[in-house]
């Protein structure tokens, strides 16, 4: 180990973290501002200011990086000092006043890029544990995109790339005339992670012939110690004890300055789904109950230790504490502190991590294995409202018992697939398509679609829809394929079908016919009663038929 | 017609705090929701064994989690009487043949509320791992969740090292360990014999010998389930269990008692040994239990008036 410590200085207020060592200098400018931070409609403008502020930088000589993270943008450069220290100057005179003649450009490039990213197991864990907010935008296609304006992006620029709410990593010391001429402004608190109201530990429908767990812990040594034992104990289990694995993988992802997500999965044969469920949760009880072996243990922080001294110190612990110093966390100094948090991690702390995993787990599973009863298989609404006024609306088909009801203050739907609600101040996002398609997205992430030419009167519906979800959240996308609106057809005798459905139809039908029946053949006593009783009964019919016309509306 | 029916005798009523007053008093304050008072009566029950039996009667209160998880988040013993109550919630919910729910729902509304006893009692444990009411009932949720039987003997495990010779806690891992759950009978009897070897005298630990072999009783069918209590060395290691427990002068007759001698009266009557379930009724009186009686179907109250009935 190099026994160095972090070295720390300022440079145009902004701090500057580095450790000597040979080598290019490597840069990193980070910023305290990431997916976490971004509103459903506005999700990928930080993405987007960040492509737009490399666009042209990257050259052989120096190459160049971004990305952003939950918590995070990063800004990475390579090469001579004297290139970094172009490139660092004119990287922040772009963000403090940014351009956005290359926009168009670059929305495209980053739509083209957001189509082919897959879902990702971690993406779906956070989907489900934080919804439409927070670290749960990480699985969101970047609507953004959609809604970027250059006043919006430039107001989200000084914001997020101020002085304030940066810091500087570097691999060796700051080169001579290094600037970093920001705007002055303050360091952007982390919100603390807010998880979805649900009961846990649950279980949801993911990915096919796979399965993933995670749960949440505080960020410490013992977390990845835990989260290492976890996997280890998966691969035992699955892989190597009952065969029906392939190769456990673990994620650890901070998603507010002093929490993580704590993430493994594995790949399962196909027959094994059910039990893998049970047995996977079984690994994860064990350590709760039991805590990890001491001897396993042991051995797993000696390599860890070991592992620290494998890569030269100056290549990443400034990086680290440049992200910890933006947290607003204590900084690790040296990879000896480092090694010494540790060393000193106990079989009790990784065993109260697994508890703390246990009381929010979360397990993904191939729909095939879903319903172990030790999980709340989770897939619809707790909170769903049915408001109490409003227009109702009836499904085109007349053979769908669907019901669309759309209030002052929410929307409620009810369809095959289930029941939703969405209250309109509550709403984080309206998808908007041209043919009239709407997605209302509730902060838990669950959705109420309304699709126009699914109902009777449906643009009405749209059009109130439009007028009660605020305007700032209403996202506003290109127009979708033909085949991805949905159409209704209605044959003869689907209507003839949703007409025996409804005996208000035809039982009014077949006691007249009854009735004309009798009056004709039955004794003349019979009928002058009927005949009597027959004003009577049209009379409570004509109520009734306008009544339920009132109550429809 | 009813006039003309033979009045059947006169069947004793079950009482789930089987007759003892702090019990009693116990489920009253549940009922009533006067939680400091129920809160009190147990904290002043400190032996193990006897907070178990409270904490197994108070099953028997309806709407206990309607207003106790308002209490529990902020008083751990309230929690505890959310989680033992929620055990016994559940089982209701499985075994309710009530047209409200289909078989299916029935078991998924079980799975529910043992989920949140198992929750509510680990977070006992964790605030308080000596807790051993917690641990023992523990062992039951981990069969109803079916969980792995090295999940079951941890938790068995865990109470026994904090008390050793806990009623409930063993009660419920021998049942755990029973054929028609996920056990054996070898696995069964190994656990009510070594129990009951290392029990002093006096202990109703003895009593899981009757109730190991009611459990074979129940697995047999029409006359082999009869005459397996009728084998000689059955009857021998029955009588000899029912010498160093419920017959035992130093009898240790602690709240909850008349389970035990319940169980050693259907062995017995079962066994056709005569004089010893009429000496067993003897000391028991009206004091039926829904438990052992219950187990081999129709009215337990009834099998109870039956079978004493056939001894004295």
């Amino acid at each position: 180990m190099s026994g160095e410590k972090l070295r720390t200085t300022e440079v145009d207020g902004v701090p500057v973290y580095w450790l000597p060592g040979p080598g290019a200098l490597r840069a990193n400018l980070w910023f305290r501002a990431g997916m976490a931070d971004e509103p459903l409609p506005t999700h990928g403008w930080l993405h987007l200011l960040e492509h737009l502020a490399l666009h042209g930088r990257d050259s052989i000589r120096t190459p160049v990086n971004g990305h952003v993270s939950l918590l995070h943008t990063a800004f990475d450069v390579e090469g001579e000092p004297d290139d970094v220290v172009a490139h660092l100057r004119d990287l922040c005179r772009w963000l403090s006043d940014p351009v956005f003649s290359d926009l168009d450009h670059e929305r495209r490039v980053l739509r083209a890029e957001s189509s082919r990213r897959g879902g990702n197991p971690v993406g779906s864990h956070l989907l489900w544990r934080y919804g439409a907010r927070g670290a749960g935008l990480a699985e969101y296609d970047e609507f953004g995109l959609h809604t970027a304006e250059p006043d919006g992006l430039r107001e989200l620029a000084a914001r997020a790339f101020a002085q304030g709410n940066a810091v500087l990593a570097l691999s060796g010391p700051p080169p001579a005339g290094l600037e970093l001429p920001l705007r002055p402004g303050p360091r952007m608190i982390p919100a603390r992670s807010v998880q979805c109201d649900q009961p846990l530990p649950g279980g949801f429908a993911g990915r096919p012939t796979a399965i993933a767990l995670s749960g949440t812990a505080g960020r410490s040594s013992e977390a990845g110690a835990m989260l290492r034992a976890f996997e280890r104990g998966l691969q035992g289990g699955l892989r190597h004890g009952s065969g029906v694995g392939y190769s456990a993988w673990s994620s650890y992802e901070l998603v507010d300055a002093d929490r993580a997500m704590l993430t493994v999965g594995m790949d399962v044969i196909p027959e094994a789904l059910r039990s893998a469920v049970s047995e996977s949760i079984a690994v994860l009880r064990r350590l709760r109950d039991r805590g990890p072996d001491p001897v396993e243990l042991r051995d797993d922080l000696d390599a860890r230790i070991r592992q620290f001294g494998t890569q030269p110190a100056h290549q990443w612990l400034p990086f680290m504490a440049a992200r910890d110093a933006l947290l607003g966390t204590p900084v690790t100094s040296s990879v000896e502190e480092l090694a010494a948090e540790t060393d000193a991690v106990t079989a009790a702390q990784v065993r109260e991590v697994a508890l703390s995993v246990w009381r929010d787990l979360l397990v993904s599973v191939d729909p095939e294995g879903a319903g172990d009863p030790q999980l709340t298989w989770l897939g619809s609404p707790l909170d769903v409202v049915k408001p109490s006024d409003g227009r109702r609306f009836r499904p085109i088909h007349p053979e769908s018992k669907g019901a669309l009801t759309v209030g002052a203050a929410g929307v409620y739907r009810e369809a095959a697939d289930g029941r939703t609600s969405a209250a309109y101040d509550e709403v984080v996002g309206m998808l908007r398509y041209p043919d009239g398609g709407r997605q209302l997205i509730r902060p838990d992430g669950y959705q109420v679609l309304v699709e126009p030419t699914l109902w009777h009167h449906g643009v009405q519906a749209v059009a109130l829809l439009d007028a009660g979800v605020p305007p700032a959240l209403h996202i506003r996308l290109p127009e979708r394929p033909k085949d991805q609106i949905p159409y209704v057809k209605v044959r003869r005798i689907d209507t003839f079908r949703g007409w025996l459905n409804r005996p208000v139809v035809w039982v009014p039908f077949l006691v007249l016919v009854i009735l004309a029946a009798v009056l004709t053949i039955a004794p003349s006593e019979i009928g002058s009663l009927l005949a009597r009783a027959l004003p009577v009964g049209i009379a409570i019919a004509v109520v009734t038929f306008f009544k339920q016309r009132r109550s429809k509306k | 017609m009813k006039l003309l029916r033979r009045r059947a005798p006169s069947v004793p009523a079950i009482d789930p705090c089987m007759g003892d007053p702090l019990a009693r008093s116990f489920c009253d304050a549940l009922g009533r929701r006067d939680w400091p008072t129920a809160r009190q009566i147990l904290l002043g029950t400190d032996h193990p064994d006897d907070r178990c039996f409270l904490l197994d009667a108070c099953g028997s209160v309806p709407d206990v989690q309607d207003w106790i998880s308002t209490v529990a988040a902020a008083d751990p013993l309230a929690q505890l009487v959310r989680g033992c109550h929620a055990v016994a919630w559940a089982w209701q919910a499985r075994g309710q043949y009530s047209v409200k729910y289909t078989q299916a729902e029935q078991f998924q509304l079980f799975f529910e509320r043992l989920r949140l006893a198992e929750s509510s009692l680990y977070d006992v444990v964790e605030a308080n791992p000596d807790e051993v009411a917690a641990w023992a009932f523990l062992v039951r949720t981990a069969r109803g969740l079916q969980l792995d039987l090295e999940d079951g003997e941890f938790r068995f495990q865990q109470a026994i090292s904090r008390h050793a010779t806990n009623l409930k806690a063993h009660a419920e891992w021998l049942q755990t360990n029973c054929q028609k759950w996920s056990g054996s009978h070898d696995r069964m009897f190994h656990l009510a014999r070594s129990a009951a070897t290392a029990a002093p005298d006096g202990n109703m630990l003895h009593a899981l010998i009757p109730l190991a072999h009611l459990e074979v009783m129940i697995e047999l069918e029409g006359t082999a389930s009869r005459l397996y209590l009728a084998r000689p060395e059955v009857q021998a290691e029955l009588r000899a269990a029912a010498d160093r427990s419920v017959l035992h002068p130093a009898a240790d007759l602690r709240p909850g008692w008349p389970l035990y001698f319940n169980t050693f009266a259907m062995a017995f009557a079962n066994a056709g040994d005569r004089p010893a379930a009429a000496a067993v009724f003897a000391r028991l009186g009206d004091q039926i239990t829904a438990n052992p009686w219950g187990y081999v179907g129709g009215n337990p109250a009834k099998n109870f008036r039956k079978a004493r009935a056939n001894v004295t």
